[in-house]
């Protein structure tokens, strides 16, 4: 079987779309809603279109749960038992198996929601992620960064649910989020570890997971602010691992990404 | 003059065409059973991306207002891309919105002043009866938004099956539901309004 499987060969049926991140974040009508005062950006049910905004966010938990589960999967498989210790493959088996369990979950909610599966289109870049060559990069760029913008996005929702009065949605996101704290746990102990020698590896490492916060906070995504729909979740991040410095840190990160988006939808702008 | 007003007559952001959009809402006004002397203008904003949904029904000095933000007749797979399944439940629940108006509901305030609670359970009524005149609709997604407002309980569900299998409903009987619902909802008071998506969501003047 091949090792480092392709994005474009994961197999997908006819239900699914996909789209470049690009894409979306360049279409002219999200710089025109920037230009609208439609107050806070949190989700909360009293938003306006917070049904939808709802429903597309918990389909692209699945579609990120699916793309985690691959990703896991891939890293359980791809690596030799010489280029990496067997208990981090085992760790991975059970990531795997904890990310098959959030898909059917994310189905049932999605289902839950009123929303069909493959509704809303496909970005991949979870998974494009997780195909680094390097074992380490993984495990900073998936299990630190992007399971860490999981325990953003699942703290997100499950408040949601809490205000909402939605028991199902509440208890749900809970559950997944405790497994989203494990995982994280999984990639910084590992980091430590396959590191304790080589400063110098665990920088570069850590580099690439700066670069994917970035990447995944997506202009104003996620950050601390009513502006950001998806809040930084401090306290599960502490569990999972992350020092007050490296939050700290992260949160910069989110700023900047941030004003970097305003910036070029501005340039945009006078472009046009 | 046509019967149908659709604005913008040239959208530029998402590939919509109004003629297209005209000729569905020509139809389904009959089939909805609006008067036919009734005229019909339909506002869409086109610079509002999924997931920004939302929708107005009024009737001023005769003639019928819909307000769309373009979210709601868009393809959540292709962006920008014109979904006419979509765009026909939205267009039908409104007409339908907008006929009561006609008849039983003129004591209800205009659309920007319902509160969510009153609005999530017009539109359970409206897509019920558009499915019942045969066109596709998504009960499970309507009642989600009809819980989100009116609460996740037993009483909730039992008053949306009501309204989503019920083919005449006044203003006064859909305001009573409401108050049954929030009754047995344990939730405290909704800090604000989100109904006023119009206002909520449209361009500086």
């Amino acid at each position: 079987m091949k090792k480092i499987l392709p994005v474009e060969e994961l197999a997908r049926d006819s239900r699914f779309v996909r789209v470049q991140i690009q894409e979306a974040m360049m279409d002219p009508r999200q710089m025109k809603v920037a230009e609208r005062n439609t107050g806070s950006a949190k989700l909360e049910p009293e938003r306006p279109a917070a049904p939808d905004r709802a429903r597309q966010l918990m389909h692209g938990i699945f579609m990120g749960e699916l793309q985690a589960l691959e990703g896991a999967g891939r890293t359980t498989f791809d690596f030799d038992d010489e280029d990496v210790p067997f208990q981090l493959k085992l760790d991975m088996a059970r990531q795997s198996w904890d990310e098959s369990r959030h898909c059917e979950i994310s189905v049932k909610l999605a289902e839950h929601m009123g929303t069909e599966i493959g509704e809303f289109s496909e970005a991949t870049f979870l998974y494009e992620a997780a195909c680094a060559e390097d074992a380490l990069l993984r495990l900073t760029g998936v299990n630190r960064a992007l399971e860490g913008l999981a325990i953003d996005v699942f703290n997100t929702m499950k408040l949601f649910g809490d205000h909402s009065g939605d028991p199902v949605l509440a208890a749900c996101e809970d559950w997944m989020l405790a497994d989203e704290v494990t995982h994280v746990k999984m990639g910084s102990d590992w980091l430590r570890r396959l590191t304790e020698n080589d400063p110098e590896r665990r920088e570069k490492a850590l580099e690439f997971q700066r670069t994917v916060d970035k990447l995944f906070s997506l202009g104003g995504f996620r950050g601390e602010t009513d502006e950001n729909p998806i809040q930084l979740a401090r306290k599960f991040r502490e569990m999972a691992g992350f020092s007050n410095d490296e939050i700290d840190e992260l949160s910069e990160v989110t700023v900047e990404a941030q004003a970097e988006a305003e910036a070029a939808a501005n340039a945009e702008q006078r472009a046009s | 003059m046509a019967r149908v007003e659709v604005t913008p007559e040239q959208f530029t952001l998402v590939q919509y065409d109004a003629g297209v959009i005209a000729g569905i809402a020509e139809e389904l006004a009959t089939k909805v059973g609006l008067p036919d002397d009734v005229p019909i203008h339909i506002d869409i904003d086109e610079e509002l991306p999924l997931p920004l949904t939302g929708s107005t029904a009024d009737v001023t000095d005769g003639r019928a207002e819909l307000w769309f933000s373009g979210a709601n007749f868009e393809d959540g797979r292709h962006r920008a891309v014109f979904n006419e399944q979509l765009a026909r439940t939205d267009l039908a629940m409104e007409l339908l919105r907008a006929r009561d108006r006609l008849e039983g509901f003129a004591d209800a305030p205009v659309d920007e002043e319902l509160t969510d609670a009153q609005r999530a359970a017009w539109e359970a009524s409206g897509e019920g009866r558009a499915a019942r005149l045969g066109e596709v609709t998504r009960k499970v997604r309507r009642q989600y938004v009809f819980r989100l407002y009116n609460g996740f309980t037993d009483v909730a569900d039992d008053a949306f099956e009501r309204l989503w299998a019920g083919d005449r409903f006044t203003w006064a009987e859909l305001e009573a539901l409401c108050a049954e619902c929030k009754a047995a909802d344990p939730r405290p008071e909704p800090k604000q309004k989100s109904a006023i998506r119009k206002e909520s969501l449209r361009a500086p003047s």
